[in-house]
């Protein structure tokens, strides 16, 4: 650092006196008047030099807890991060945050974090440098490259993210086609349905200006959806800040928040939503109150009314469980109300008729009038204009080694329609295993169905590499190197929101703290990794850092000359940038003329067990804050209740009175039985659960992953069936049987 | 005049711009530069009802509020022991209400403080640790507090908090606790204190340029209300009938809790309006 200038800066804020200062060296001063020496009265925190004694700074950046990416302000005193709030500006969030955003400085501080690169030798991970790190690692895969580059298996847990493509496009480069992404909120079967009815291969944003219902099919819409933060203040708005008081009317199993907040909760069988929507369809269709505009023009109506004829209120509500009565009044006030936001999300979409779910949810839409209409409703995801990197010039022994068949069986039948399919990977590996995995963002070996599966197919590999920051199950047993990662707080990186907002926004990370440890930027590691693997992979990396790599993209924006910030220079745009964390359009997108297609279907959802043995149906579900077990260190999260009536850091089963075995009361504990494993954990009563049914919250049972996610309740991946669906390959949490007995 | 009282007025003193405000940025140095040196002391505190209003028909529950709360307050976790379920400190939390009805809704209410006007645990404290400040904050002083536990007691509405463990935040956890707030040790009460320190930083910074903090200042202010997503949570100055909270509280949707104990409760709930 350059001491005097700091110093003399530092001491007069410090009100040690302007007199004493100039020229002053650091070892010439009293130890209390020392920079360093704060370390006496409070831990020495790397970065505090920069800072004046009580100075704080605040700087604008972008959430990483979830894929929401709402904006934040981070407060940050002599160098610790002391605060995160919403920042009032970004469009997504208007100054809101969620529990999960606020605890990203547990994740930045957790004491467990992982302190720099490790080997594993003998069985156990001792640290080494990261040059040492780097340069076995590039060994190791110059090594399968030379041999049989589709060898190298990459898994990312991320879906979107510049980080996510760097990764994507080292596997291109190199030359594997076993790249692997998808992260456990897996949005392939929306993404598919979308693609179906407006040809666009992405989840809907949702437009709310004059919308007066939002109609949640099974959605977890205020609880675990990357949306919640969204939807609490459109529902919030479009309930007292509007003319006409909304309506929120939710459709599902169980007695979580969406059924709360609900205006009118219909309490249906799980899976069954799809069947609602198309129940509802029928009558809209039967009394010819549809948006005639759209729907008139669509492909695939004929075969679409002829599905939907079959979908009477009578039928409707044997397969639903709710009154005939009820869908017709349903269909009514939705007419009555329209336009309407019909939501599905990843819970309605755990189920194994998740294409079928969405498809229906999108067709109500459509007869509703509410795709692609400037008052509300299902709208495009925009995007914002980034420019793209250049292209890949692939070499000859890429171009062979990438026409190999995908380890995971993806876009192949039974999975045509996939991108990658986690779930059919642990039995291909122990098949065929790799010689080296990469994985980013995941923890295979605690949060898919069957985690012991993972293990052992991990176990094969001989080269595992997790880039993860902390000591988590995968690191814990199976990785032989780890890179750790920075916190999101720590490094700079794009934050492209999930669909949501109907306006672009490209949100941004910047360091706010300098890094906790001996951490690296897994871009950078990457882009690092590929200089050192040389010709030709080097040549699709010619960014010194992986700042340049995505200063590069974001000057699309400067060059775009529209939205929140216009500039004349690149230079001075991205210092904009920098400072507002953010970069968005003025207004939302406006509606496109869509071509819309009715693809109609219609299945059951699908369970695995017999039924004579296996009774219920398990629904596991992501609870608010921790989700599927990523926010399992963070304290705050563990200290909210999983659903309205559980104490907090606590997994207990909810299950309906009379489907508990006899004698049972709340507290007690239970032994849950699935085809795949038995796991004991408390009983939660709820007399508002739909009967046949159990709910156990992910994100318990952590072996690992620090002081504070060890030994909290039990996984209830344990349980879980591991068949994916069917053409898109998502991985689903909802098709497992389980019985109850007294533990 | 009784200790008690003595030490009150001094907590009440009109304040000087501090230390800290004075160090906040050059600019803010300049102003205070800029003043007489009595005009600080000179500005009259104008007295206050703080009080907030929790609409529950923009709530949804989703507890941003009590984390923002347990972020800016410095309210420790403990650790993950079962037997610390239910006795951790909260200021902030939903609370949750089955109804009396059968088939009625049951209710999840984040609960802060209610900063009663008549507080029953400020009159049972034995040694003047809770005190009622003038603008209506309920406040706590921690080193005085000697851990007899009747002001939990009294509180109609459990919003009162035992530290029954040390707090044990490691090395690396300590950095992230917020400077401007106090810890607690072993053996005291804790609770809500309408973000006090947050005011008071926003009055010094109105003052140093010379005024009162205005309305669209405050109605966010407390971290909970800063935090939530759905703008639930208002707050302001009670007695100011032009203030965003006042208009708010005497709506018709407004009510209190337990309202007939005639502890004039300084937060007002709206109910939810189920169209």
């Amino acid at each position: 650092m350059g001491d005097d200038h700091t110093i003399t800066r530092r001491l007069a804020l410090a009100g040690i006196g302007a007199a004493l200062v100039p020229a002053c060296k650091r070892e010439w001063l009293p130890p209390e008047a020392d920079p360093t020496s704060r370390s006496q009265i409070k831990p020495y925190v790397p970065g505090a030099e920069d800072y004046a004694t009580y100075e704080e700074r605040w700087f604008a950046s972008s959430c990483a807890q979830c894929a929401a990416a709402c904006g934040i302000r981070v407060r940050v005193v002599e160098g610790r991060a002391v605060r995160i709030e919403g920042n009032p500006a970004n469009p997504l969030n208007r100054g809101g945050i969620g529990a999960r955003g606020m605890s990203g400085l547990q994740a930045l501080y957790d004491p467990d974090r992982i302190a720099g690169p490790l080997l594993r030798i003998g069985g156990r991970l001792v640290p080494i440098s990261w040059d040492d790190a780097l340069s076995t690692l590039a060994k190791a895969l110059a090594d399968v490259r030379g041999r049989a580059p589709e060898q190298l298996l990459v898994i990312s847990g991320r879906e979107r993210g510049f980080t996510h493509e760097l990764l994507a496009r080292l596997a291109r480069a190199f030359g594997t086609p076993n790249f692997v992404d998808g992260s456990p909120g897996h949005t392939a079967p929306l993404a598919h349905a979308m693609e179906q009815a407006v040809g666009v291969r992405e989840a809907p944003a949702y437009g709310w200006s004059h919308a007066s219902a939002i109609f949640s099919l099974e959605a977890g819409l205020l609880e675990d959806s990357c949306r919640s933060i969204y939807f609490a203040r459109v529902a919030a708005a479009m309930r007292r800040d509007s003319a006409r008081r909304a309506r929120l009317i939710h459709a599902g199993p169980v007695f979580d928040l969406a059924a709360y907040n609900a205006d009118r909760w219909l309490q249906l069988r799980p899976g069954t939503s799809g069947a609602l929507a198309l129940g509802v369809c029928h009558v809209l269709l039967r009394e010819g109150t549809y948006d005639r505009g759209l729907v008139d023009r669509a492909r695939g109506l004929t075969e679409f009314r002829a599905l939907v004829v079959g979908f009477t209120p009578e039928r409707t509500a044997e397969l639903t469980g709710l009154p005939a009565a009820a869908i017709v009044e349903l269909a009514h006030e939705l007419w009555d109300r329209r336009p309407v936001l019909a939501v599905v999300d990843e819970r309605s979409l755990a189920f194994s008729n998740a294409v079928e779910t969405a498809g229906a949810a999108i067709a109500l839409s459509a007869l509703l009038g509410a795709i692609e209409n400037g008052d509300g409703g299902l709208r495009l995801a925009p995007e914002p204009p980034l420019a793209p990197w250049p292209e890949i010039v692939i070499d000859e022994v890429a171009r062979r080694a990438l026409e190999t068949p995908r380890l995971d069986g993806a876009t192949r039948a039974p999975y045509g329609a996939s991108r990658a399919v986690l779930d059919t990977l642990p039995a291909a590996i122990l098949a065929r295993p790799p010689s080296v995995a990469l994985l980013y963002h995941a923890n295979p070996v605690y949060a898919r169905a069957q985690p012991r599966r993972w293990r052992e197919a991990l176990e094969a590999i001989p080269l595992v590499v997790s880039f993860s920051p902390y000591v988590d199950e995968t690191v814990a047993e199976v990785a032989d190197l780890v890179l750790p990662d920075h916190t999101y707080l720590e490094r700079v990186e794009d934050a492209t929101p999930a669909p949501g907002l109907p306006r672009a926004v490209a949100g941004i990370r910047r360091p706010v703290v300098a890094p906790l440890h001996d951490t690296r930027a897994t871009a950078d590691v990457i882009i690092e990794l590929a200089h050192r693997l040389g010709k030709p992979i080097a040549r699709a990396f010619s960014w010194p850092t992986a700042r340049d790599a995505f200063e590069q993209r974001w000057l699309g924006l400067h060059a775009a000359a529209r939205g929140t910030i216009v500039e004349a220079s690149p230079r001075a745009f991205l210092e904009r940038l920098y400072e507002a964390g953010f970069w968005a359009d003025v207004d939302d997108a406006s509606p496109r003329a869509v071509e819309f297609t009715f693809s109609p279907t219609w299945a059951p959802p699908h369970w695995d067990g017999e039924p004579a043995r296996f009774p219920l149906a398990l629904l596991p579900y992501r609870p608010l804050g921790y989700a599927e077990g990523s926010g399992a260190n963070q304290p705050w999260l563990r200290s909210l209740r999983s659903r309205p009536g559980l104490a907090d850091w606590t997994v207990a089963a909810s299950i309906a009175p009379h489907d508990a075995p006899p004698g049972i009361k709340d507290g007690d504990l239970l032994r849950v039985i699935s085809p795949y494993g038995a796991l004991v954990l408390p009983a939660h009563l709820d007399r508002r659960m739909a009967s046949g049914c159990v709910a156990i919250p992910t994100g318990g049972g952590h072996t690992a992953f620090g002081r504070w996610a060890r030994n909290v309740g039990v996984n209830v991946m344990e349980l879980l069936s591991a068949t994916p669906a069917s053409d898109t390959g998502a991985s689903l949490l909802c098709t497992t049987r389980v019985r109850v007995e007294a533990a | 005049m009784s200790i008690r009282r003595w030490f009150i007025e001094l907590l009440d003193t009109p304040t000087t711009p501090s230390r800290r405000a004075f160090l906040r940025g050059s600019a803010a140095v300049g102003a205070a530069a800029a003043l007489p040196s009595t005009a600080s002391a000179a500005i009259p505190k104008r007295r206050r009802h703080w009080g907030m209003v929790i609409d529950l028909d923009r709530c949804s529950a989703c507890n941003a509020c009590g984390v923002a709360c347990r972020q800016e307050n410095n309210i420790p976790s403990y650790d993950s022991d079962p037997e610390m379920h239910g006795a951790r400190p909260e200021w902030m939390s939903m609370l949750w209400q089955e109804p009396e009805r059968a088939n009625a809704n049951p209710e999840l209410l984040p609960m802060p403080c209610m900063h009663c006007a008549d507080p029953p645990c400020v009159k049972v404290c034995p040694v003047g640790a809770t005190y009622k400040d003038p603008d209506g904050i309920t406040m706590q002083v921690w080193d005085r507090c000697i851990g007899c536990r009747y002001c939990m007691v009294a509180c109609p509405y459990s919003r009162r908090s035992f530290n029954w463990k040390e707090p044990a935040w490691s090395k690396s956890e300590l950095q992230m606790l917020n400077p401007d707030v106090a810890t607690r040790p072993l053996g005291v009460v804790e609770k809500c204190t309408f973000c006090h320190h947050r005011v008071q930083r926003l009055r010094e910074e109105a003052a140093l340029a010379g005024r009162e903090p205005t309305d669209a200042e405050l109605q966010r202010l407390p971290a909970c209300a800063a935090a939530c997503p759905a703008n639930a949570i208002t707050f302001g100055d009670l007695d100011d009938d032009e203030s965003e909270v006042a208009k708010l509280a005497s709506g018709t949707r407004a009510f209190r809790l337990l309202e007939h104990l005639g502890t004039e409760p300084s937060v007002y709930y709206l109910k939810k309006d189920r169209g």
